[in-house]
């Protein structure tokens, strides 16, 4: 069982895979959950349906959030988020293929804890993976996480 | 030093074109309370014309040191910095690079064309606010900063 979760939300299918094979390179392949569109991701947090179930739906320690998805946006879904007293302090990393800078203001207003540009080619995905590992996964420590 | 110089609010130059950093570099310096004063322009022509005080800038105050951008429209970051530190007036103030990429050729870059530091800046607001804390607090209370050349 691992100790950390990352929760990856996420609608294309490439990037999914090569975000997977990140994952899988560092042994941290049990650790990436995916929704694939921002209803998903509510209803897996929210613990709703099939992710009632936490042994296979386990609660993440950090979200990994495209903002481009289908049905509920990025940004809706960090706003529902937010307004949840259990997850008001859920780190968020937003993932973004805008180059916008009112995005990147709006998602800190809407209080994301990070925001990255989505990764542009296949040797991009471990950095992200090395950044969330380091900053947000404990995955040295079993004991510190529940 | 001779005397010992009352410590005045510090002036800094901040390079920066993307209107949320520098949002938020701004607000670290509020936060701070270290009560500097911050002047941001957005591209290097800016920041050029600012620093010889030339058009709109002809008042402007010689800052105490400049927090550089590399990634710049009109003039890249390294341009800016390079032209600094050949100008035997400007050459003195010193440059902090803060930008995104952690590359080690634009470090090398940066270092070679005499910045006096470079910072990657977080990827996280709330890092990037406390990295800017750090260095007004370095820059403003710790280091002695140069004089102004003599007119």
């Amino acid at each position: 069982m691992p100790s950390a979760t990352v929760l990856y939300v996420e609608d294309e299918q490439y990037d999914v895979l090569f975000m997977r094979k990140a994952f899988e390179s560092v042994g941290l392949g049990e650790s990436l959950k995916v929704v694939t569109d921002g209803l998903q991701a509510i209803h897996y947090l929210g613990g709703k349906g099939e992710y009632q179930d936490r042994t296979k739906h386990p609660l993440p320690s950090v979200v990994l959030l495209d903002l481009k998805l289908p049905i509920v946006s990025g940004f809706e879904v960090l706003r529902w988020l937010r307004g949840q007293p259990e997850f008001e302090a859920l780190p968020v990393v937003v993932l973004s293929s805008s180059t916008r800078d009112e995005d990147r203001s709006k998602v800190r207003e809407l209080g994301a804890n990070a925001y990255l540009e989505k990764p542009g080619s296949l040797l991009e995905f471990p950095t992200v993976v090395e950044y969330l590992k380091k900053r947000w996964l404990d995955v040295e420590d079993e004991t510190a996480r529940t | 030093m001779d005397e010992d110089i009352q410590r005045e609010p510090a002036e800094i130059l901040l390079v920066e074109d993307s209107p949320t950093d520098a949002r938020l570099i701004l607000d670290a310096f509020k936060q701070a309370k270290l009560g500097s004063r911050v002047t941001a322009v957005e591209n290097g022509v800016e920041a050029m014309t600012f620093l010889r005080r030339q058009g709109k800038y002809a008042k402007a105050r010689r800052p105490d040191f400049v927090l550089l951008d590399l990634k710049l429209p009109l003039r890249s970051g390294f341009e800016v910095l390079a032209e600094i530190k050949v100008d035997a007036d400007l050459q003195s103030i010193p440059v902090v690079v803060l930008t995104s990429s952690p590359r080690d050729v634009d470090v090398f870059k940066a270092y070679n064309l005499d910045a006096n530091s470079y910072v990657t800046k977080p990827v996280e607001f709330e890092e990037l606010l406390k990295a800017v804390a750090v260095i007004e607090d370095f820059w403003c209370s710790v280091v002695t900063l140069p004089p102004p050349p003599p007119l």
